[in-house]
């Protein structure tokens, strides 16, 4: 995936700003606030939105991003996945529907019901995109300042989502591609023999055609042989019919010698007395013209005629059966042969397997049902364990207390004793808090007191009241003391001597009148003691004023030194704060108390809400408790029935890989049958079952074949006799209508109407009644006559004569042709001689027109046929071409199949190769100190190999730097892992190098710029080296891009 | 008194062309070519004024054989006639109820010998042929063992069997012996069939004649293909084998490793083709050898094509080997070494159950594999 474009319309201090990104290294510096985290923050939003119901934390985050003077909230960012398909997300975070679009930016289509049609922020696009969830996104990914750090908590999701390879939307897509390459693959170039136009079928098609075309030609090659043997035995069954028709002719002909000669010599002796019978002859005169020559031949022609329509009919009746019974045996055999061709593919399957194919047929279902009976029954008590899962944890949680509900008991007791005093301690809060009120301080005046008296003991007080008093005191006694009069008195004394003295002594001077000096100088003289004890005395009051002052100076320095102007000031404030102090104190104590009962019941209630999982414990209430007691009870229930159920899976799964095992070897047997029987395994049981239906039609094949040859056989009988009869009434309905023509002409010369030859001959037979009775009425002569022409039947006794001598001739030619005829005798009549001279000839014709036939046959012979080898050729070629064609699809779907699984393992065995990776990158960007890494599958915690210590050693013992510098590099591997032929992700990377020295971040930014050459990566920053680095490098502009933000 | 025996054995007529000497253009006029040969050796016969045909088994294929090649059989053997065609049925012709033999009937020149032991006939006065038949194609049995001739004539041999000095898997079936068999037996000379090259035993004065089939079936019959004329001259038999073939058999085996291009391949079969005997149609095999990467860039199919405008009656078989290295391979961190880590664990496996079939499973496999990871379309 590509960033291209950011567009926010409101997020933070961002308002109607648009970034266009580079497809490589995006480096933002800007000082502090300039809004780089913001940014940072507005992508991931952009991408995975926010989940204030799901995500504790995106709620805080909803709210501190949401501009302080600007409506909008939200944006649009513009990202092309790495197959080339670009896409709009346009979210609105101002309201609470957070309503969310995705454009196709090709075809500008709403792209958002497709993704649940859940139109708010919540919609789920990155993480379909992006192929990780936000969880994941958010732990390498997106780094935020000082955010680097081990990453246990989430390494069960990074490693799913490493692992997940074949989940539909974290598929590899390098893996998907070879599948969908090798699919197309066995789809076009081998296919499977069920599909009608894939190769495979095609020849395996092919291949059952050929294998008919060769059955059949194999049965055409042997009627053909078969016709070429009945083509011998015929030519020999011809020359011996025809042989026997020759014989018959022979004596025939013969017969009709003897015959005429016999008629001839009677003719000769009637000829000489019929002259003598002519008077009877001319009574029955009318019927004299009557042909009684006729008679003869009308009667044989008509009982030929007879015996034929009888044969006719006989040979119809038989023929009609008879090919009744063939055309229903060409049938039979039509539909044997249909059968056979419907059975060909069953030729080649091996039966020797079939008992144990059946055995398997058995068993196979039975292991199966058995096994995912077994599997179902395992399922079903995992997922009653994982049912029982929360109530394990549960009791793994109350287990400390399960046992002992009078710590529930006591600590419900405590949190009623606590609430009594924390009663008690607001009863007395408030009588403190009003007594305080009474004192009208606010807290700061009375902190201002506090810090003005704090000092203030009692004995510092006494001790200043009593220097004061000492003053005072002494002030007093020395304004009010003997001493003070004495010396006002001294000193007036003194002084008025003074002056007087002075005033005498000056008035002396100047009026130079001298007894005023001795009275000044007197006054003098006298103010001197006055004058000397006004001094005692002063030094004695000064002495005093000094140790007053003192005094005075002791009270201000300790007035001054607590800030105090005056002791009075002093007294107030020491009266006030002595006054305030309890209150306060107490007002305190109350509120510490209250304070301190409030923790301790928040601290049973904590306790327990853990335990009992109440709401709040006013909740836990004497039917809670039966509750908790009854939960607890249920939950040692359930732990039994875990127990039991656990032990229930073990002895299941111990079934199950018995069963599992067992069926394993079946189906291996399964499939080394359906290999013998070059069956392609597609699914096994119907493979299985498959194959003995192969087997029963194989079986059935024999059947069908035999009973077709059996059956051809018969209708080959059936077909000649068929012939033969066919042929026979031919033959007798020709010799009929010869034999109606014959009778028609005679009787038609007789003048007998011949429409109804029947009644012709009743008519015949009529007129020859009244002949004979003619005949008879003549007597001798009309019968003499009569014997004379019966035998000569119209002919003259010469033309019976020449009829003689060509009987003769015919007969010396035969013999001549035939010697072997000479020797022929035959005692049979004419008419048995020219019967079975009919049968004969009869035989000879039907024996023609068979060989006629299968000579025709073996004419067009297997003309229309290709020849059986050039077939077999086809048919082995095509073998070879199946076999090619299965063994390459086996490797197809072997491929596929076991591409599937090195995915898995590809994907779940990261471990060696993120510990490659990590171990290349920080020996790169360390400069060679740490060469060795190793990571923990289990938390992601890693250990680092250091050249002078022996072992590995764990993160937290190297420094700050290195270990962000780890973490980092762990961050990069997980996210290559997780991309490793998926979508690739773009880094998000706030102010990561704050622990780095100089050093290691150039390091590290190289890595980064190597990093940033296959994924995006944008890195926020505040430090102007990375800046100057970036400068420094020869970046493509095109690729890379350096944003300062003001 | 002189007497001429014109021999021939294993002509095969139907014979199918399959597997490794199936070519498709070519079968039919192949098997055409058998049938001219025996024309031609019957018209050698005339031409030579034999005085015996001998065919010593495997005149046909009985699994194939037609109708129409039985009929041309008839009418070329009426054609010779009076000169008698002896015939001794052998493994893929043998005398059955059904077989042409049985099912034809042949000219009045023609004897078949039917009994699946040792019967005769006299040629002439002077001349006794004794002949055996197969029942079956698995004929075995061994006919000579104590056996002798009874009379004192000259006795030949024919049958369909394997001098023992020639025993190879080929000729392994049927029925076998010695020299020294025939030569206790006191035949003065054996006309066998079976073995379908050239052979006389001992080279000088022969007592058995093998003479080949009389045109070559396949490519692995690289040697003589001929029809003998054995003459009696009353106190030896002398026999002159003579070519009647009008085609040739041969193989161009190819290590592509030897040639850097496809042309360089196409120019060295050119030079092989020209290397051989123009008098004869000929039927090219070239088989490929050496050892190709699985994504190298030698396109088979195409060489196939650019050799098949050579020659038209040319069968090219694919024997490269594809190497993958595998041992390399499985130590690798990538999908690659993970599938071929997958692939060698299942080896194993599918040896035990697809027997032969697993190794070019797993090559196939394992190249499908490789290929499709790196995008490319996966040819078979």
């Amino acid at each position: 995936m590509r960033l291209q474009r950011l567009h926010l319309d409101g997020f933070g201090r961002w308002m109607n700003a648009t970034f266009d990104f580079a497809p490589g290294l995006n480096v933002f510096v800007g000082v502090n606030e300039a809004g780089k985290s913001t940014l940072q923050q507005s992508i991931l939003a952009m991408l995975y939105g926010f989940s204030p119901g799901q995500r504790a934390n995106d709620h805080g985050l909803l709210e501190y991003y949401r501009p302080w003077y600007y409506p909008g909230y939200g944006g649009m960012l513009d990202y092309q996945l790495d197959g080339g398909h670009a896409f709009r997300i346009i979210r609105s975070f101002a309201d609470a529907e957070m309503s969310t679009s995705l454009i196709d930016l090709a075809t500008g289509a709403d792209l958002s019901t497709v993704f649940t049609g859940e139109r708010s922020g919540r919609v789920d696009i990155a993480t379909k995109h992006l192929g990780v969830p936000h969880e994941v996104f958010m732990r390498t990914q997106f780094i935020r300042q000082n955010d680097l750090g081990p990453l246990n908590d989430a390494a069960y999701e990074i490693t799913e989502q490493i692992a997940n390879a074949m989940d539909p939307e974290r598929r590899n897509r390098l893996v998907a591609h070879a599948q969908e390459i090798l699919q197309r693959a066995l789809a076009e170039q081998v296919g499977t023999q069920r599909a009608s136009d894939t190769p495979l079928a095609l020849v395996d098609e092919r291949l059952q055609e050929l294998q008919v075309e060769k059955k059949m030609i194999q049965l055409l090659y042997r009627r053909l042989l078969d016709d070429m043997m009945a083509q011998t035995e015929h030519q020999q069954a011809l020359a011996t019919a025809t042989h026997e028709r020759d014989q018959l002719k022979y004596a025939l002909m013969l017969a009709r010698l003897n015959a005429l000669a016999y008629r001839i010599h009677e003719v000769e002796q009637l000829t000489g007395a019929e002259s003598s019978l002519h008077e009877q002859f001319e009574a029955l005169q009318p019927f004299a013209d009557f042909p009684l020559k006729t008679r003869e031949s009308v009667m044989r022609h008509a009982q030929e005629r007879q015996q034929h329509l009888e044969r006719l009919a006989r040979a119809e009746g038989a023929a009609q059966p008879a090919r009744a019974q063939a055309d229903e045996l060409q049938l039979e055999v039509a539909k044997l042969r249909e059968h056979v061709r419907a059975l060909e593919s069953a030729r080649d399957i091996p039966l020797a397997h079939e008992p144990h194919a059946r055995e398997l047929e058995r068993t196979l279902p039975e292991a199966i049902l058995s096994f995912q009976r077994t599997d179902e029954q395992l399922n079903g008590i995992k997922q009653a364990i994982a049912a029982l899962e929360p109530t394990r944890l549960l009791a793994e949680r109350r287990k400390e207390w399960l046992g002992d509900l009078d710590q529930v008991h006591d600590l419900r007791l405590q949190w009623d004793v606590g609430n009594q005093q924390i009663a008690d301690a607001e009863h007395a809060l408030a009588e403190s808090d009003e007594r305080w009120q009474l004192m009208h301080l606010s807290a700061d005046e009375y902190a201002q007191l506090t810090r003005r008296a704090r000092d203030l003991t009692p004995a510092f007080v006494d001790k200043v009241r009593r220097h004061q008093a000492t003053a005072e005191h002494m002030q007093t006694s020395i304004l009010c003391s003997r001493k003070r009069r004495a010396l006002r008195t001294f000193a007036f004394a003194a002084g008025l001597s003074t002056l007087l003295g002075f005033t005498l002594l000056v008035g002396t001077l100047l009026d130079e009148k001298t007894y005023w000096a001795v009275e000044g100088t007197a006054f003098l003289i006298g103010a001197l003691p006055m004058g000397v004890s006004a001094l005692v005395l002063w030094w004695l009051v000064r002495r005093e004023r000094g140790l007053i002052a003192r005094e005075q100076a002791e009270v201000a320095q300790a007035l001054e030194s607590l800030g105090f102007s005056s002791i009075a000031e002093l007294d107030t404030t020491y009266m006030q704060y002595q006054q305030a102090r309890p209150a306060y104190e107490n007002w305190q104590r109350a509120l510490a108390t209250l304070e301190k009962l409030t923790q301790q019941r928040e601290a049973i209630r904590g306790q327990l809400v853990t335990l009992l999982q109440a709401p709040t414990p006013d909740g836990i209430t004497a039917e809670r408790m039966k509750e908790i007691e009854g939960e607890n009870k249920r939950i040692v229930k359930d732990m039994d029935e875990l127990a039991r159920l656990e032990q229930q899976r073990e002895q299941i799964e111990r079934e199950w890989h018995v069963l599992h095992e067992t069926m394993q070897q079946i189906v291996q047997q399964t499939r080394a049958i359906l290999k013998a029987s070059g069956m392609i395994e597609l699914n096994l049981l119907a493979d299985l079952r498959s194959y003995l239906a192969l087997c029963q039609n194989r079986r059935e094949l024999d059947q069908v074949e035999a009973q077709l040859h059996a059956q051809a056989a018969v209708l080959s009988t059936k077909l000649d006799a068929t012939l033969a009869l066919e042929s026979e009434v031919r033959t007798e309905r020709s010799t009929l209508i010869g034999i109606d023509d014959e009778l028609g002409l005679v009787l038609q010369r007789i003048g007998i109407q011949t429409d109804d030859l029947n009644e012709a001959l009743k008519d015949y037979d009529y007129r020859y009644e009244q002949a004979e009775r003619y005949l008879r009425v003549k007597a001798i002569r009309q019968s003499l006559e009569r014997e004379r022409k019966a035998l000569l039947r119209s002919q003259s006794l010469d033309e019976l004569k020449q009829q003689l001598n060509g009987y003769a001739a015919t007969l010396h030619a035969m013999v001549e042709r035939k010697p072997e005829l000479a020797a022929y005798q035959s005692d049979q009549s004419e008419e048995a001689l020219q019967s079975a001279l009919g049968e004969a000839q009869g035989r000879v014709d039907n024996l023609h027109s068979n060989l006629t036939a299968i000579e025709r046959r073996l004419e067009q012979g297997t003309k229309d046929y290709r020849s059986l080898a050039e077939v077999q050729e086809d048919i082995v070629c095509a073998q070879e071409r199946i076999r090619h064609l299965s063994i390459a699809g086996r490797g197809l779907q072997i491929a596929c199949e076991q591409l599937s699984a090195a995915a898995d393992d590809y994907h779940r065995n990261f471990l060696p190769r993120l510990n490659q990776m990590l171990t290349s990158d920080l020996e790169a960007s360390t400069g060679g100190q740490y060469s060795h890494v190793q990571v923990d599958r289990a938390n992601f915690r890693v250990r680092v190999g250091v050249p002078t210590l022996p072992g590995l050693i764990a993160t937290e013992q190297l420094s700050q730097g290195v270990q962000d510098q780890i973490y980092l590099l762990l961050r990069f591997g997980l996210a290559e892992l997780i991309s490793d032929g998926r979508e690739s992700l773009p880094f998000l990377l706030d102010d990561p190098f704050v622990n780095y020295d100089h050093v290691r971040l150039l390091l590290t930014l190289n890595l980064i710029a190597r990093v940033a050459e296959r994924t995006q990566l944008f890195l926020f920053t505040k430090d102007d080296f990375i800046a100057r680095w970036f400068g420094e490098q020869s970046f493509d502009a095109a690729r890379h891009q350096l944003n300062v933000l003001t | 008194m002189t007497f001429k025996i014109l021999h021939l054995a294993d002509l095969h007529l139907d014979h199918p062309f399959c597997g490794s000497d199936y070519v498709p253009s070519v079968s039919r006029a192949r098997r055409d070519g058998l049938r001219q040969c025996l024309e031609r050796a019957l018209a050698q016969a005339r031409t030579l004024q034999v005085d015996a045909i001998t065919i010593g088994g495997d005149l046909y294929e009985a699994e194939f054989v037609s109708p129409d090649t039985a009929q041309f059989l008839r009418a070329m053997f009426q054609q010779i006639a009076p000169t008698p065609v002896i015939i001794a049925p052998g493994d893929h012709d043998p005398y059955t109820s059904d077989s042409v033999y049985a099912c034809i009937e042949w000219p009045p020149n023609v004897f078949i010998f039917r009994e699946p032991r040792l019967t005769s006939i006299n040629l002439n006065d002077e001349v006794q042929l004794w002949g055996i038949a197969y029942d079956s194609p698995e004929f075995g049995r061994v006919v000579l063992n104590k056996f002798r001739v009874p009379q004192a004539q000259t006795a030949v041999l024919l049958m369909h069997g394997t001098e023992n000095s020639l025993r190879s898997p080929p000729y392994a079936a049927g029925s076998t012996f010695s020299a020294g068999d025939i030569h206790r037996a006191d035949f003065q000379l054996a006309l066998c069939g079976h073995v379908h090259m050239t052979h006389q035993i001992p080279a000088m004065n022969p007592l058995v004649c093998f003479p080949g089939s009389p045109e070559p079936l396949g490519f692995d019959e690289d040697g003589g293909h001929m029809v003998l004329l054995a003459e009696w001259d009353e106190r030896r038999w002398s026999v002159e084998a003579m070519d009647l073939s009008q085609w040739q058999c041969r193989t161009c085996s190819v290590d592509v490793n030897a040639f850097s291009t496809a042309a360089d391949v196409v120019e060295y079969f050119r030079r092989f083709l020209n290397a051989q005997r123009k008098d004869k149609q000929l039927v090219m095999r070239v088989i490929l050898r050496g050892t190709l990467n699985y994504d190298s860039p030698l396109e088979v199919n195409e060489l196939t094509s650019l050799l098949a405008q050579e020659s038209p009656a040319l069968r090219v078989e694919n024997h490269l080997q594809v190497q993958v290295a595998v041992e390399g391979l499985k130590d690798e961190l990538t999908m690659r070494g993970s599938f071929a880590r997958r692939l060698l664990a299942k080896q194993s496996e599918w040896q035990q159950s697809d027997g032969t079939a697993a190794q070019p499973m797993f090559d196939r496999a394992l190249r499908f594999g490789l290929s499709a990871l790196e995008g490319r379309k996966v040819t078979l």
